[in-house]
């Protein structure tokens, strides 16, 4: 740290601005209407400063408080292209995928800070709208290009001078096949972003400027150093790990290849994807600056950085991006070139997370995991009341962590770049067109290990109108399930049923765009189960005993993966000592 | 009419006696752990031995617990099992599917590593209501029946019983009940329409579990309790603190034990709002530090509680009506600490009361916040909590300058200044989410500074909020105690509805209502059964609404129907939303969620006793060094040294002064001064400023 700066008022800023970011979150998700906003959390907030550096972001899935960067540099990029100058009380929307959005479906609310006339920075926020008018309700798979995505804002303004701009407002209203829940949530994403512009202003009031612009960017300087760190720890050297998508949702059952190459050098990572299939012709590309990007350095801080580990202090804000370089070719997958579409584009990004995750395991033995689902089940439905209203919904549904360094992995939560939350059955049934069979854990299916993979949900629902699903998945096919490290075994491939009102069951891709279900009929979902870290001969033989009366495990699976033999409810030692290696521990705890 | 508060804390048992002669009597015994009560008994021997009474004096014995909390978090409650709905066996394993932490690859998730109810014990059966509340699959009793047996086989002493949608349609649930009494008596039943009748399934079926993983563990503490208190001649009413700041009997809380998770942080708040009510301020804000962390509560006025959806306990969501407490992990043992990226730390680390601040000289080597206020001199080390412990401030400087002057380049003094700057600026931080993000302006308020440390710090924190006033209660350890003997009875009750305002029948409402109030004069009759007088009630009716496709609610309060009270609802609401939230939807429409009964049973006003005023002399006790000042730019300066005990009514003290108590010590700054009132709490005003 530079000398001339004060260690305990940086402490106290920095609690400040984490402050400001999480009271815009806090607001934003109480009063907004869309279940995927109020319910799931599936938004982010944060303030920035005037190069877009993110110096505070608040405590939401990783996805959305990683972008905004990216969002306000695309925005501002356009505004200097058309000579416009930002005035205070504007307020810009913008989801442009080529200029810094995460997806279309992702607003991005932007508003300009300005103190005593002068551009300080920007409070900004994104959140998961439910439509925005394309092709179909919600989001689609099958696109022609980006603007049959529905409407792309380019740094358009909601307020300009602190006068709402009907226009644009009645534009959107008139726009979308959920007006009521996306013009509600859209102002309750104004109102969280003026009410950053007011409490920045205020602790500009407080601190001074030139204060707060030394200490904000000397936080970014802080986590930077954090990380640095941290990276220095691991051997230089360049790791690799590939894997397969299940199909490109056109040519089915045909696995495409992608690559990682981690590259560490000091205290600097390039993360190189160019082993990556070409872009394709439909809605599965995934944004570079506001995707691929976000995924890679989310991985970097939960993996360095983990909060979990440490009580240290370690502001969330863009100095985690700064020792990172991703370099993906344009015209793949990773970095698509205007303007193909690329509305459903996230589980490609999270298996890069993975992936690299993966190469560094041989080197990171205490902190690698083994397989993850890492990809994520985005369920964009819709259907018709008998009246002719429609009905909107997305449901993100979870996957599964692989077995840890010491621990088990988590079962049935959302993985990596995604952490969102479910939908309440009790809200949905209340409100949405929806009947629930089950909602459990998958049994007897997730990795063998040490310390197991974790295993995932089966979510089962009847459509109680004529509806309309698109869903976005991936690790369906056998080829490539979440692999097992240091002796453990795989996890289970995810996979969707449809069941017919004859009672038949059909299989279907992970990607389908616009599948129809008739009222009646139901859908069943599987999530994917992670991979085992380590010999399941070497597991404690309690936890395999409470595996299997927790109906877990089956008495077959203890048996010959675990090499113990359980008879009644008791371990039967005698026969296991048989099964076990002799090295393998045959103690139990009870 | 004599009454006994108990507060029991990780350390200490504080007791307080009232109705004996002109003062209240305080009391401190140690905790113990194992069985709570066992210190309990011996503190009332001794606190009636103080008073000069019999132990069958005693009119009414009140009390906080954190048996159900310590369970909870320890996660050593009973065995428990669940019976569900046939398709549901893990929801309280799978949560909401979200990690607690977003960047952590190593974390746990609470209720996967430590799960309340295993899953071998979680048993599914046929059965299924749906909205509105029809039977879309009826009941399987003999699914029931198996899983009854099979739970009892396997040992388990409490069973929970949580379906889908029992808020809208209980009766499976209470035929669950009826048969787990008929197969198996001596199991402990929580059905969770009664626990807490609201939707969202996580939550409820978590809060029912963690009521099921408490039960036995309560009930035979309330046992042995009353029998302890019986075996020494005292067969006063037991009421215990709830989380809502109310008091229930006995029967109430050994029913729903998940209702006394916040039972003493509730005390502290309710000791907070008599403090300030009787010396006529009713805007304050109470500050309890203690040794590892501090409790801040903000009241404008009236009580606030927390938001229900953002109640948790351990990582466990709670949805039971509790006082809105913020505990903060910074205390007298905070450790201040430099990580390897330059930052400078205090906290959430705590030495704790083994080893202890460094000055304890008992292994302690990492400087702590006690050791800073050694360093500067605002604690005499010679002169602490009584002089029942001594200090060395050698040792405080060693731990300081070897963890914070050597790796930042400062003196001692600016270590330690600094060390106290952060810890009260995440005090300052919570209290400014706490009234400024809500619309409320600490200036209007009075700080009440209590707890062991709170009056060491009380200048400070107000300096850094502006705030004018601030109250040192006379005992400031005691002061959660003190809450205990100032509350009413209280009793909440809640129906999920979830109806349009513009098509809600006031019939349905109604009769809603009419159940819970009739739920809630069996439960105070209950209660008031060992009691010797009749008390008055109060009945409080809520609605909790929100916008036709919002998914939180904001309270507002029902005062009955007439003509226009759709009209009425709609504006109370919409004014809600705009102080809750900045903005609001006017005119779109409105949903009800749920009507809530909150009816409250009267206790008589607590005596305050008066301090000493024969205007005699005070002469400072002795004359000390001490350093005020930020960081920077710091003072040393003289400071007198008083005892407590020996400063009548209206003395006035000048700052900087330190006033030594036997459970606390005042540190008043330069710019401050202070004025003893009557009951002996001490006023604090800045100088120059007429309060």
């Amino acid at each position: 740290m530079s000398k001339t700066l004060d260690p305990v008022l940086l402490q106290i800023i920095g609690g400040e601005l984490d402050s400001i970011a999480k009271e815009m979150a806090y607001q934003l998700v109480r009063s907004s209407y869309s279940v995927i906003i109020r319910e799931s959390e599936d938004m982010g907030c944060a303030i920035l400063n005037i190069d877009g550096e993110e110096i505070a972001e608040s405590d939401n899935t990783p996805f959305h408080v990683g972008s905004l960067v990216a969002y306000t540099r695309g925005a501002l990029k356009t505004l200097k292209e058309r000579g416009v100058q930002l005035q205070p009380g504007d307020v810009l929307i913008h989801n442009h995928p080529y200029l810094g959005a995460s997806h279309s479906l992702d607003l991005g609310v932007i508003a300009p800070i300005f103190y005593q006339g002068e551009l300080v920075g920007f409070a900004g926020n994104t959140a998961h709208a439910l439509d925005i008018g394309g092709a179909q309700p919600g989001g689609s798979m099958n696109l022609f290009d980006m603007f049959a995505e529905g409407r792309i804002f380019n740094a358009n303004f909601l307020y300009k001078a602190g006068v709402k701009c009907d226009d644009m407002w009645h534009f959107i209203e008139g726009n979308t096949r959920a007006p009521r829940e996306v013009i509600g949530d859209l102002k309750c994403q104004v109102a969280a972003a003026q009410y950053g512009v007011k409490r920045y202003t205020q602790l500009i009031d407080k601190y001074g400027l030139d204060t707060i612009k030394l200490y904000s960017g000397e936080l970014i300087n802080y986590s930077e150093r954090m990380l640095r760190a941290e990276i220095e720890k691991i051997p230089d050297g360049e790791y690799y790990a590939a894997g397969y998508l299940d199909d490109d949702g056109i040519h089915r059952d045909q696995p495409e290849k992608i690559g990682v190459k981690v590259i560490v050098e000091g205290s600097n990572i390039t993360v190189d994807l160019s082993e990556a299939p070409p872009q394709r012709p439909n809605a599965l590309n995934t944004p570079f600056e506001g995707s691929t990007c976000v995924a890679v350095y989310s991985l970097f801080r939960s993996l360095l950085l983990d909060t979990y580990l440490t009580d240290k202090y370690i502001p969330a804000n863009s100095g985690g991006f700064r020792p990172i370089t991703v370099v993906a070719p344009e015209g793949t997958i990773f970095n698509p070139k205007f303007p193909v579409a690329t509305q459903i584009r996230f589980c490609p990004a999270n298996r890069v997370a993975d992936l690299i995750l993966q190469a560094l395991a041989p080197v990171m033995p205490d902190r690698a995991t083994a397989g993850n689902s890492a990809q994520l089940n985005g369920m964009y439905m819709s259907g018709t009341y008998e009246n002719g209203d429609y009905w909107i919904t997305i449901e993100v549904d979870e996957g599964s962590y692989g077995g840890r360094p010491g621990k088990d992995g988590m079962d049935a939560v959302d993985c990596l770049s995604a952490n969102i939350k479910n939908q309440p059955i009790e809200e949905l049934e209340l409100h949405l067109p929806f009947r629930f069979y089950r909602y459990e854990l998958i049994e007897e299916k997730f990795g063998a290990g040490k310390y197991r993979g974790g295993t995932s949900a089966v979510r089962e629902y009847e459509f109680l109108t004529p509806s309309v699903i698109t869903t976005e998945s991936e690790r369906h096919s056998e080829i490539d399930p979440p692999p097992g490290v240091h002796g453990g075994k795989p996890g289970t491939p995810g996979a969707f049923y449809k069941i017919h009102l004859n009672g038949e069951k059909e299989k279907l891709y992970s990607k389908n765009n616009a599948a129809t279900f008739e009222k009646g009929e139901r859908l069943v979902i599987y999530g994917v189960t992670s991979g085992g870290y380590g010999d399941p001969m070497e597991r404690d033989i309690d936890k395999v005993l409470n595996d299997y009366l927790d109906g877990l495990i089956s008495l077959t699976q203890a048996r010959e993966d675990y090499g113990v033999v359980i008879k009644g409810k008791e371990v039967d030692l005698k026969e296991t000592k048989k099964l076990r290696p002799i090295s393998a521990s045959i103690e139990v705890s009870n | 009419m004599i009454r006994v508060g108990v507060d029991v804390g990780g350390t200490n048992t504080d007791l307080i006696l009232t109705g004996v002669g002109q003062k209240h009597v305080y009391h401190k015994v140690p905790s113990t752990k194992a069985d709570q009560s066992i210190g309990i008994i011996q503190g009332v021997k001794e606190i009636c031995d103080k008073a000069g009474i019999q132990p069958s004096d005693i009119d009414m014995f009140l009390h906080g617990t954190t048996v159900a909390t310590n369970a909870l978090i320890e996660h050593e409650g009973s065995k428990t099992g669940l019976i569900t709905t046939m398709g549901f066996r893990d929801i309280l394993h799978i949560g909401r599917h979200r990690r607690p932490h977003n960047f952590s690859i190593m974390q746990d998730i609470p209720f996967q590593v430590k799960p309340l109810i295993e899953r071998k014990h979680r048993k599914v059966v046929r059965e299924r209501i749906i909205p509105p509340g029809d039977i879309f699959v009826p009941l399987n009793e003999s699914d029931v029946i198996e899983a009854i047996k099979e739970l009892k086989a396997d040992g388990v002493k409490s069973i929970a019983v949580a379906f889908l949608f029992s808020f809208l349609n209980p009766i499976h649930e209470k035929r669950v009940g009826e048969l787990i009494t008929e197969y198996y008596p001596e199991a402990e039943i929580s059905l969770s329409h009664e626990v807490i009748s609201q939707y969202r399934e996580f939550e409820r079926f978590t809060t029912t579990a963690i009521n099921a993983f408490t039960k036995p563990k309560m009930r035979s503490y309330m046992k042995s309790l009353e029998k302890g208190l019986k075996e020494i001649g005292c067969g006063a009413e037991i009421l215990i603190m709830q989380s809502n700041g109310g008091i229930s009997g006995i029967d109430g809380v050994s029913e729903k034990p998940v209702s006394t998770l916040m039972s003493g942080p509730a005390a502290g708040v309710i000791g907070t709002q008599f403090i300030g009510n009787l010396h006529n301020h009713t805007k304050l804000i109470g500050l309890d530090i203690g040794g590892t962390s501090a409790d801040i509560t903000v009241i404008p006025e009236q009580l606030l509680e927390i938001n229900f959806q953002n109640c948790q306990i351990a990582g466990y969501p709670v949805l039971f009506p509790q006082l809105d407490v913020i505990s903060i992990g910074a205390g007298g043992g905070s450790i201040a600490w430099a990580d390897s990226g330059g930052g400078f730390n205090v906290g959430p680390r705590s030495a704790g009361a083994e080893p202890g601040p460094a000055c304890y000289k008992r292994g302690g080597t990492e400087a702590t916040v006690t050791d800073a206020n050694v360093i500067l001199g605002r604690i005499d080390p010679n002169n602490f909590l009584g002089g029942r412990i001594k200090l060395q401030k050698q040792l405080s400087e060693e731990a300081m300058s070897c963890s914070i002057c050597e790796p930042f380049n400062m003196d001692l003094k600016e270590a330690s200044l600094s060390t106290l700057e952060i810890m009260n600026a995440n005090m300052v931080k919570a209290i400014r989410i706490h009234s400024i993000q809500r619309g409320y302006d600490p200036r209007e308020f009075a700080l009440v500074a209590f707890g062991g440390a709170g009056p060491l710090h009380g200048c400070d924190v107000a300096d850094a909020l502006d705030i004018p006033t601030i109250l040192v209660p006379p005992a400031p350890g005691i002061t959660s105690a003190m809450g205990l003997l100032s509350t009413d009875l209280k009793f909440d009750y809640i129906r999920t509805i979830g109806v349009l305002l513009d098509s809600a029948e006031e019939s349905r409402i109604n009769q809603y209502y009419r159940e819970m109030q009739i739920e809630a004069e069996l439960q105070i009759s209950k209660d008031s059964q060992q009691g010797k007088e009749k008390r008055d009630t109060v009945t409080l009716l809520q609605m909790d609404c929100r916008y036709a496709g919002q998914g939180y609610e904001l309270s507002i309060e029902f005062h009955g129907f007439n003509e226009y009270w759709r009209e009425e609802i709609q504006q109370k609401f919409d004014t809600t939303h705009h102080e809750t939230y900045g903005f609001a939807f006017e005119g779109n429409p409105i949903e009800i969620i749920n009507l809530r009964v909150r009816t409250v049973g009267v206790m008589p006003d607590l005596e305050v006793p008066h301090a000493d005023d024969t205007q005699h002399a005070v002469v400072p006790t002795k004359v000390t060094n001490a350093v005020f000042g930020t960081p920077k730019n710091y003072q040393d300066y003289e400071v007198s040294q008083y005892e407590r005990v020996d400063l009548p009514k209206g003395y006035i003290l000048e700052g900087p002064a330190i006033i030594n108590g036997l459970d606390s010590t005042v540190v008043i700054n330069p710019n401050w001064q202070g004025e003893v009132l009557y009951d002996s709490t001490i006023k604090l005003t800045r100088k120059g400023v007429i309060s």
